[in-house]
């Protein structure tokens, strides 16, 4: 019910921010419509039951780690990927595949959007069943040195939140 | 003096962003296969995208900056999902990188 009402006020907040309003019935009619959008998707697709127990507070107290660890990441893969372009270009890319945790959709979508947001990654298939996601990356000179960064930076950025 | 700081991290986004996506179109010409320029089309539509957009700060107008950050959040989660889509699209045709990797059976892992 938390997550709910958390949901229900973060899309309220994103309407009202788009609106640049916060009229009595701009609220109002935000807080309808977010309602309606998760109760709609709820439906259209079953919830499936929560992979983790971790309370609200724990994960919420996880966030800033999540985005400024992306942000660092955003940094270094924009660095290498300008480096690569504008020098010889990518003489080792490839495609290495890595086994993610079996943390259910969300978690898998969540480090999906976060690798794939990064420019010297990008994700080519996502299995979360199968726990494994095919990243193309610009130095696949050594995969097991693609797989443990990538194992690091689930374990320090994303696991707290999304696990 | 914060108008003048702002002015100036304003303008170095900017510089930033344009320079991002110069590097970006040149590697989109440049490589030659689909996923080494998903990574080049990758530094425009992430951070050479998102750098322009912050570069707002320097309007110093809350309503500016406020659809800015909006912007930088949608793309953020938009950008991702479409070079994953290509990519998922290139390698179920069975596209290869320029080494040769990357080519499967249509169909393999459905």
């Amino acid at each position: 019910m938390p997550a709910m009402l958390l949901r229900v006020v973060v899309l309220t907040s994103i309407y009202l921010l788009a609106l640049t309003s916060l009229h009595p019935g701009d609220v109002l009619v935000g807080l309808v419509l977010s309602t309606l959008v998760l109760v709609v998707s709820r439906r259209v697709r079953p919830r499936q039951p929560p992979p983790s127990t971790l309370p609200l507070g724990r994960r919420l107290a996880g966030v800033p780690a999540l985005l400024g660890g992306t942000l660092v990441d955003l940094a270094v893969g924009t660095w290498r990927t300008a480096a690569c372009l504008v020098g010889r270009g990518p003489a080792s890319a490839g495609l290495v595949e890595v086994p993610i945790p079996r943390g259910g959709e969300v978690s898998a979508a969540a480090w999906g959007v976060r690798v794939g947001f990064v420019p010297d990654t990008v994700v080519v298939e996502l299995d979360e069943e199968r726990g494994r996601m095919l990243l193309h990356v610009l130095d696949a000179s050594d995969p097991e040195a693609v797989v443990a960064a990538q194992l690091h930076s689930y374990e320090r950025r994303q696991r707290r939140v999304f696990p | 003096m914060i108008s003048i700081v702002l002015d100036v991290v304003g303008g170095a986004l900017l510089l930033i962003g344009l320079v991002l996506l110069t590097i970006s179109l040149v590697g989109v010409l440049r490589l030659p296969d689909t996923y080494s320029q998903l990574h080049a089309q990758g530094l425009a539509a992430g951070p050479g995208v998102v750098a322009i957009l912050a570069s707002s700060i320097a309007t110093e107008d809350a309503t500016i900056i406020t659809f800015a950050l909006l912007a930088i959040a949608f793309v953020a989660l938009t950008s991702p999902v479409a070079g994953h889509a290509i990519a998922r699209a290139a390698h179920r045709r069975g596209n290869r990188d320029a080494r040769g990797t990357g080519s499967r059976s249509a169909g393999e892992g459905e």
